[in-house]
């Protein structure tokens, strides 16, 4: 995944959400990404894979928030989120999976609202391709994946 | 010709200035060292005087000085606390700012469920409000850096004033020692005046007088010399005896005190 070349047929627009992950640009369809909230307060889970940050409340239900980027680790040495780009603070997308909520974190919001569709899959941010998130496959890999207990 | 009681008025009066001359050579010259040791001693008292008293009045400034720099100090460290609550502050509003990119931002992606139609009015303001919460954010982040070093330099100029404080309390410490030891100068000097006035018998008032009537007298044997050979001796004797006669009369008095 990441930024395509420029060559690409452009269709009819797609309503949705373009969120960059390190250098990286992502697209989810506004029927998958439901809201963009501030980072919440996260329990940890004992045990749980490294990509499962924990859990955190949202609108009085409990949603598993998954890193699908780096985050700041504690003990950090990095300058405070008030003079560099943010990271922990970055915001969390919350999206419906399978009928379930999950909360992204470790993204970067660059745009909302409608954008020209470009084949195969994904849409046109400016004059770059962005490809389709595949939310699906972060999900089925972390209940897939080995917890320590 | 003169008369036989003038000529022997005029001998005793010229062999009293020769003897005077003679001996007075000696007292002449004591009394003059006399002088120029209590001029000294007088000078050396003024100057210890002078010193205490400036040595005083540097204590007296440098308290001033200190209480200026306690003051500034003071503000300093009142208007570092004053920037770190704005900074604070500034914490707040950026954090308000993001809550307003985050609120544009699913405007748009409400619209994005609405239809292309209803998006497209919602994602202009979600756009304009995302921009101007960007740019604020912005102003804010750059307001706080700079707050954040302006605070720094207020941590400087805290620095600076601990040691200037520092540096006046040696000042103060250094201007006490010199005041304490013009005071013990001044003492020890008037004690040395005292064993003077011992040793010597006089006191600087009548070492003075004795030392202008020394160089008077002085004067006058110089005079009477200058003018022997050439003008009439009694023309000399008759001009100087109303003024002469007290003091040779004086002189014999001394002299026979002496005999």
């Amino acid at each position: 995944m990441g930024d395509a070349p420029h060559e690409v047929a452009a269709t009819g627009p797609t309503g949705g959400v373009v969120f960059r992950v390190g250098e990286a640009r992502y697209f989810l369809p506004a029927a998958v990404a439901c809201k963009v909230l501030p980072m919440p307060d996260v329990a940890r889970v004992p045990g749980a894979p490294t990509d499962l940050v924990g859990v955190a409340l949202v609108d009085g239900e409990t949603v598993p928030v998954v890193a699908i980027g780096e985050l700041d680790r504690r003990g950090s040495r990095r300058p405070p989120a008030t003079s560099r780009p943010r990271a922990d603070n970055r915001p969390m997308l919350v999206c419906i999976v399978m009928g379930e909520r999950v909360g992204l974190v470790g993204l970067e919001i660059l745009a909302t609202g409608f954008f020209a569709t470009a084949e195969p899959a994904g849409v046109l941010h400016g004059d770059v391709a962005v490809p389709l998130f595949d939310v699906g496959a972060v999900v089925a890999r972390l209940r897939e994946g080995r917890w320590a207990v | 010709m003169s008369p036989p009681s003038d000529n022997n008025s005029k001998r005793r009066l010229f062999r009293l200035l020769r003897r005077g001359a003679r001996t007075g050579s000696v007292n002449g010259r004591s009394a003059v060292e006399e002088s120029a040791l209590w001029n000294a001693h007088q000078r050396a008292a003024t100057a210890v005087r002078d010193s205490g008293e400036a040595a005083q009045r540097i204590a007296s400034h440098v308290a001033k000085q200190r209480g200026t720099v306690d003051g500034l100090a003071d503000r300093a460290r009142a208007v570092s606390a004053r920037a770190q609550d704005l900074s604070a502050s500034f914490g707040r509003i950026i954090d308000s700012f993001a809550r307003l990119e985050l609120v544009a931002l699913n405007a748009g992606l409400e619209g994005a469920r609405m239809g292309e139609g209803a998006a497209q009015a919602l994602g202009l303001v979600s756009d304009e409000v995302r921009a101007q919460a960007t740019r604020g954010s912005e102003a804010s982040r750059e307001l706080s850096t700079t707050l954040a070093e302006i605070g720094s330099e207020l941590l400087q100029v805290n620095a600076s004033l601990d040691r200037t404080r520092e540096t006046a309390a040696e000042v103060a410490q250094e201007a006490a020692r010199v005041g304490g030891a013009s005071a013990d100068a001044e003492r020890a000097l008037v004690d040395m005046g005292d064993r003077l006035r011992k040793t010597t018998g006089s006191d600087p008032e009548t070492a003075r007088a004795i030392a202008e009537a020394t160089d008077h007298a002085r004067a006058l044997v110089a005079a009477l010399g200058t003018l022997s050979g050439k003008v009439p001796q009694a023309l000399v004797v008759g001009a100087l005896r109303p003024v002469l006669e007290p003091l040779s009369r004086m002189l014999e008095g001394e002299d026979d005190e002496q005999t």
